[in-house]
């Protein structure tokens, strides 16, 4: 079958400790920048995005996820960097300026070809809708179990 | 003739893209004709005169008198069904 992405381990980030979004987003950031996924200037063009049109989603179950993402222009290969936090961090909501959602899982997107990736994000948004995999990536305790839920969910679906 | 609608989002990379498909599905197993395109929301003042609707995941401003429904439904899956009788209400 198919990849339709390549779903790396190293790009998971279990248990963040994270002060604010911002704190967050750099952390996430330099990870997907030590694998070569991003350029440098993925960091303040993503920061900036998400002051301006943020990217948290509420979903069922109280829980909160985010998507930061930006132009593709940043972005060398397509990859999804995923950060759990240990405790929720307040990201703003996605065309609610001002409201904020206590975050527990953070999707960081570098897409290179919006039309080519299409189905992928129409799966990972899938997922969001999922209950069940969604507790099951909130409270994972190894990044394998991490990679092997989404892989499920965005490759083999 | 086909309706055209306008997905709008931050920076049409990944929201308004999904929201584009998942609507163009949606109104189509409705039997409805529609032709869905998709911009970032700076763009839509400029554009929003040739569309009989515009979609949003964010707030757009300066687009004359084409409907704006704001809405994340689409990317959450809670709230599809409501938005779903906003649009075809206005695509009569």
């Amino acid at each position: 079958m198919e990849q339709l992405i390549e779903l790396d381990e190293r790009a998971v980030q279990l248990g963040i400790e994270g002060g604010s979004d911002k704190d967050v987003i750099v952390q996430m950031y330099r990870r997907l920048r030590e694998l070569d996924y991003v350029e440098e200037s993925y960091l303040a063009a993503v920061l900036e995005r998400e002051q301006v049109y943020p990217t948290g989603l509420p979903l069922a179950d109280q829980l909160g996820v985010a998507i930061p993402h930006t132009d593709a222009i940043h972005v060398r290969k397509p990859a999804i960097g995923v950060g759990q936090l240990r405790t929720p961090v307040a990201f703003q909501v996605m065309g609610s300026p001002g409201q904020t959602i206590d975050t527990h899982l953070v999707f960081m997107l570098a897409v290179k070809d919006p039309q080519q990736q299409i189905t992928m994000l129409e799966r990972l948004m899938g997922m969001f809708q999922q209950r069940a995999v969604m507790a099951q990536l909130k409270n994972a305790a190894a990044s394998a179990d991490v990679i092997r839920l989404m892989q499920e969910q965005l490759n083999l679906a | 003739m086909a309706k055209k609608i306008l997905v709008a989002c931050g920076t049409a990379i990944a929201t308004s893209t999904v929201v584009a498909r998942k609507v163009e599905e949606l109104l189509k197993a409705k039997g409805y004709d529609v032709i869905v395109e998709q911009c970032k929301a700076a763009e839509a003042p400029a554009k929003a005169s040739q569309y009989d609707l515009i979609i949003a995941t964010t707030p757009v401003s300066g687009v004359g008198n084409t409907p704006v429904i704001q809405t994340i439904s689409f990317l959450t899956g809670m709230g599809i069904e409501d938005d779903m009788k906003k649009i075809i209400e206005y695509l009569g």
